[in-house]
């Protein structure tokens, strides 16, 4: 027998050994099957009130007593499972390149940690958090997932995803269009992929790349055949396949049908039923595209100028104006009747929204743990407060342990010094008139960059098999210095 | 700045010094400043090349005959023979002088380019029309898709709720996944509707149904694609239907047209309009074909897919002469479908449409209770009754627009134009307006209400649209601190409020002298549009008289209604109108080669009587709509 032979014999009865994984126990075996890691951030706007959302203590062990009475008190059976990296601060900030405007920079720099482009549209100048995570992450480098509610466009206020450089990828707001791509994975429990309906999908497919190839075919000019390369690519990251979880019953036990999504995304430009319903709709959809490991890296944002007129909420300003404290586009200024009550009812709002994902992502059993103890759920805000429009101190939380990376149950003083809670209710308190700029917290400026860093690592991405060190293009207030804090927060490892 | 729009309006430039800028809008705008009288020396001059003995310096002179005064710049190359390097850019200045010269310096016995040519003179329609070299696969919009799903399939769904939003890129995941669940959607609703199903499916299938299959493939397939389907793409689609059995549950006739409809409407060649043909090559220049053309023409008036008509015209090759195409876009413009098309225009030259400050209008309920939550909608669909009622039914022009006082009114709307509830339904009708109060779509309601603070009305936002989008003036963003700067308490009206704010200098210079004058002359509309003599807080009377630049002029009017004039007979207003227009029709950007064409364009509608439909059929007769340039290496 040559060598040839034999090795391809060996490898045969690897692969043909069904005993093999008989060995190992059914627990263990679930849990390499379902050992996938998952980044879920949920984006919310205009920034929050920082002194009643922040935890009672701000380093060491939290405890359900540390978030009694603060905006995330709904987390307090969860406390265990939440971490609080403090002091961070976006870096770009203020003018850049000659341009401000911090709505857009808290857009587009939040994910990049990039200056947006000072002319055009006011892009991000780099790639985003999500994309690079998904290239390095999703099998296939599959796209990330990019959610959104209501109507979505491509403005520099509604994206905070960039593909690349002045690429904005704008969200799916349409909770149909994530059940329809789900289905085609749903197994019936027995069936396998060989089934028809793989078989058509794969003919589909074979039709879409014949028709590509043809126009490739024709004259025409480099970016016209870079778009139709780009297509080809695309298709090619189409890779069906199925996991044990991933199924029709699963999917109505999440209160997912045909019926429901559908009636989930009919509410159009109805702010209020796209708010409620479809954005339940969408924290549905997370879980379910979690359990079908469909897609690793998920954003969920929630659009900025909507006025908030549902569950219980009646206001006349939208919520950019609102956290303007005076109801306008304009800063500074009277303060409108019962303005914090009013941003306190939309931050409470929010943190039951993302109870509601983190729980749901809790409540799925992946072998001997939850699929939230396999993920990282990260609430990231916009700005900190959306009054002063700063981005430093920022109020983050995240659930989940990204498969045991990082430490839980613990609030983490990232500085050198003590950070406070910000002054979100400095003016405003009895009436009067709002001071807006420069109110903000004067503290906490340690780079955000750190933190995509450690949870690039924690999703077990590897700058080719070593440790990502570095993310974004700069982490100071002066561009031309570019990364000068490489590496992770050790302090977040467990 | 949460808005859409606003950022698009105030923060959108790129310098910082508040010099008059303009990009392509400028260029032509500065070129119609001759137009009519002048002469466009957009011919190069023409350095002739150098001797071989020179003196080292050649000028020359420039022979253009024209009598205007246009700044046409003409470059012409020259070339120096000589052992020294000529150098020899003739400069040609059109317009009266003609003056044009070649210049050049040789070290030794090098010569000058001797005469460089002049601007050309003539009339206004002197220069030439050039073709930019534009994406040869335009995908559909949302708008086209939806139109063109209606018209193909017959059923109308409005399946862009499934899409992504409209891009230029490249197709992403985000977006694929749209096309994917908008194909199978529709494959599914046409297969259950027995009048879609026989309206895309041309026969009854006997035997095995191959006979039928590809009847459909080939009917179906040349209105799904523009053209009839090459002999290759009727065997991949067939090729669907043979492997039946195996990628449908039970192999029948309808589920393999199901999954030959869904293939259709997710090929490439059904989502992007590809423009191939290398047809009678001329220069630089190739024609497109018949289906080409009809696919263009139906587009750009209505949106969606050719007609039948349109294919007979594609398929008997009667879309090529300038005539024929006249013909065509004047029946086209009947049809109620390009009334649509027209329509969104309209909502982007006027910023409207989701997401942007129409959408988004909120003011206070307390000081504006005529301003009913949940209004956003009928502003709106005034505006466009009103866009609609001037193009369509008026017949009217560019002026029209800017100067009827005229709106559709209901009784909701009625007290913001002082007029009385009670002699008004529910719908919306046609009322003549006081003309010294009201002139045009943008002394309406819903302009003024989406314009404005919560509590105020905003010059700042006004002025910077009527600058921006109506004038195609380029206004740099504001210096960093502007977020710092609210509105002072002290002065008494809005007026000197926002004066005072904006009075710094790196402030004023562009809010002294652009921005605010046309907000001030728009002072006499309160938040929501009421018209004001006196300030609803102060009491203090309204001050609308403002020094408004209009191009590179400064125009001095009392009010909104003399405003709304000066922009309506300013070549400025025109061209930019033409601009966007031009740019929507096309659905491009334009370039500095569309300059000629937008001037031509532009110098029409200054012609009394021109209306908006003459403009856009006058757009299919340009060189940029008849032609396709060749691909530059």
């Amino acid at each position: 027998m040559n060598r040839r032979l034999f090795l391809k014999g060996v490898a045969g009865a690897t692969l043909a050994a069904p005993f093999l994984s008989s060995l190992m126990p059914r627990a263990v075996r679930a849990q390499a099957v379902a050992a996938a890691r998952r980044l879920v951030i949920f984006y919310t706007n205009n920034g929050c009130l920082t002194n009643r959302w922040f935890p009672k203590v701000e380093s060491g062990p939290i405890d359900a007593a540390a978030l009694t009475g603060t905006t995330l008190e709904p987390l307090a059976p969860l406390a265990a499972k939440l971490l609080f990296p403090r002091g961070l601060a976006m870096y770009p900030k203020g003018t850049i390149n000659g341009y401000f405007d911090p709505h857009d920079q808290g857009m587009g720099s939040k994910l990049t940690c990039a200056p947006i482009d000072p002319a055009g549209s006011h892009y991000a100048t780099s790639t985003s958090l999500d994309w690079v995570a998904a290239k390095l992450v999703n099998p296939g480098a599959k796209s990330p997932l990019v959610l959104s509610v209501g109507s979505t466009g491509a403005n520099v206020k509604g994206i905070v995803s960039y593909q690349a450089a002045n690429t904005p990828y704008s969200p799916e707001a349409n909770p149909k269009n994530v059940y329809t791509s789900l289905t085609g994975l749903f197994g019936s429990g027995t069936t396998t992929p060989a089934d028809y309906k793989v078989l058509q999908g794969n003919s589909v497919m074979d039709l879409v790349k014949g028709d590509l190839e043809t126009l490739k075919g024709m004259n025409m000019s480099a970016a016209d055949k870079a778009k139709l390369t780009d297509w080809q690519a695309l298709l090619r990251q189409t890779e069906i396949k199925i996991t044990a979880a991933c199924n029709a019953p699963n999917a109505a036990g999440l209160g997912i049908t045909d019926a429901t999504v559908t009636a989930a995304g009919a509410g159009g430009r109805d702010m209020a039923k796209a708010f409620t319903m479809g954005g339940d709709m969408m924290i549905n959809l997370i879980a379910l595209t979690m359990m079908c490991d469909a897609n690793r890296m998920i954003i969920l944002q929630w659009p900025g100028f909507a006025t908030f007129t549902w569950d219980g909420m009646a206001h006349t300003a939208d919520h950019h104006g609102t956290s303007h404290r005076n109801g306008s586009v304009a800063v500074g200024g009277t303060c409108a009747a019962n303005v914090l009550e009013n941003i306190a009812q939309i931050d409470n709002w929010y943190a039951g929204r993302y109870t509601k994902l983190v729980n749901l992502i809790n409540s799925v059993k992946e072998g001997d743990r939850t699929m939230l103890d396999n993920s990282a759920v990260m609430w990231l805000p916009e700005l900190a407060d959306g009054n002063a429009h700063n981005n430093n101190n920022l109020p983050i939380v995240i659930a989940g342990s990204a498969g045991g990376y990082l430490k839980q149950g613990v609030s983490v003083n990232l500085d050198t010094k003590t950070l406070g809670t910000g002054n979100s209710e400095a003016s405003c308190s009895n009436g009067m008139t709002s001071v807006g700029f420069n109110t903000g917290s004067n503290t906490g400026t340690v780079p955000l960059n750190k933190l995509y860093v450690t949870l690039l690592n924690a999703l077990g991405a590897t700058n080719n098999g070593a440790p990502i060190t570095e993310f974004g293009t700069m982490d100071t207030s002066d561009v031309a210095k570019g990364i000068t804090n490489p590496g992770e927060f050790t302090t977040l490892k467990a | 700045m949460r808005k859409a729009s606003v950022s698009t309006l105030l923060w959108g430039g790129t310098s910082r010094s508040c010099v008059m800028r303009f990009a392509l809008a400028a260029l032509s705008v500065s070129v119609l400043t001759s137009c009519g009288s002048g002469t466009i020396g957009d011919t190069p001059g023409r350095g002739s090349p150098g001797g071989t003995r020179g003196t080292g310096t050649g000028a020359g002179t420039g022979t253009g005959p024209g009598a205007g005064t246009g700044p046409g710049v003409g470059t012409g190359p020259g070339a120096g023979t000589g052992p020294g390097a000529g150098t020899t850019t003739g400069t040609g200045t059109g317009g009266s002088t003609g003056a044009g010269g070649g210049t050049g310096t040789g070290a030794t016995g090098g010569t000058g380019g001797t005469s460089g040519a002049g601007g050309a003179g003539g009339g206004p329609t002197a220069c030439t029309q050039a073709v930019p070299t534009t994406s040869q696969l335009p995908r559909l919009t949302r708008a086209e898709f939806d139109n063109t799903t209606r018209d193909l399939l017959g059923i109308d769904v409005k399946p862009s709720s499934l899409l992504a939003p409209d891009t230029v890129g490249s197709v992403d995941q985000r977006a694929w996944t749209g096309f994917q669940a908008a194909a199978d959607s529709l494959a599914t609703q046409v297969m259950a509707n027995p009048t879609a199903r026989g309206k895309a499916i041309p026969c009854a299938p006997s035997g095995d149904g191959v006979a039928c299959a590809q009847q459909f493939i080939q009917q179906f397939g040349q209105r799904a694609f523009r053209r009839p389907l090459t002999p290759a793409e009727v065997a991949r689609f067939q090729l669907l239907y043979t492997n039946r059995a195996q990628i449908t549950a039970t192999g029948t006739f309808d589920e393999a047209a199901q999954v030959i409809l869904r293939s259709f409407l997710q090929s490439p060649s059904f989502l992007t309009r590809a423009e191939v043909s290398e047809a009678a090559p001329d220069g630089a220049n190739f024609a497109l074909n018949g289906y080409e053309m009809a696919t263009r023409l139906s587009y750009m008036i209505w949106g969606t897919m050719p007609d039948d008509i349109l294919f007979t015209a594609a398929a008997a090759n009667k879309l090529s002469a300038a005539a024929d195409i006249l013909a065509q876009a004047q029946r086209m413009l009947k049809d109620p479908k390009a009334r649509a098309r027209v329509a969104e225009f309209h909502e982007r030259y006027a910023l409207m449409g989701e997401a942007t400050r129409w959408s988004e209008a909120s003011h206070d309920p307390v000081a504006f209770p005529a301003f009913k939550a949940g209004m956003a909608p009928l502003l709106a669909e005034e505006a466009k009754r009103f866009f609609d009622y001037i193009t369509f039914e008026q017949g009217g022009t560019f002026q029209d627009l800017l100067t009827k006082p005229v709106a559709f009114v209901n009784k909701d709307l009625a007290p913001i134009y002082g007029l009385n509830a009670a002699n008004f339904g529910a719908d919306l009708q046609l009322t003549n307006l006081d003309p010294t109060q009201r002139s045009g779509v943008f002394t309406h309601a819903g302009f003024l209400a989406s314009y404005s603070s919560y509590e105020r009305s905003s010059p700042i936002l006004r002025g910077a649209f009527i600058e921006k989008q109506v004038l195609c003036r380029e206004i740099p963003p504001p210096p960093a601190d502007a977020f710092n700067s609210p509105l002072p308490t002290t002065g008494t009206t809005n007026r000197e409020q926002v004066t005072a704010q904006t009075s710094a200098a790196a402030c004023a210079s562009c809010h002294s002298g652009i921005v605010n004058p046309p907000g001030f002359a728009l002072e006499a509309y309160d938040s929501i549009g009421n018209f004001q003599t006196k300030e609803r807080t102060t009491g203090a009377p309204i001050d609308s008289v403002a020094d408004v630049a209009i191009g590179s002029k400064t125009v001095r009017v009392n009010g909104p209604v003399e405003l709304m004039a000066q922009i309506a007979a300013s070549s400025e207003g025109q061209s930019c109108y033409a601009q966007r227009l031009m740019s929507y029709a096309y659905e491009r950007d334009l370039t500095t080669e569309d300059t000629c064409t937008v001037q031509t364009l532009a110098g029409k509608m200054s012609q009394s009587g021109y209306t908006l439909v003459n403009l856009i059929t006058d757009l299919t007769q340009t060189q940029a709509f008849r032609v396709r340039a060749k691909v530059q290496p």
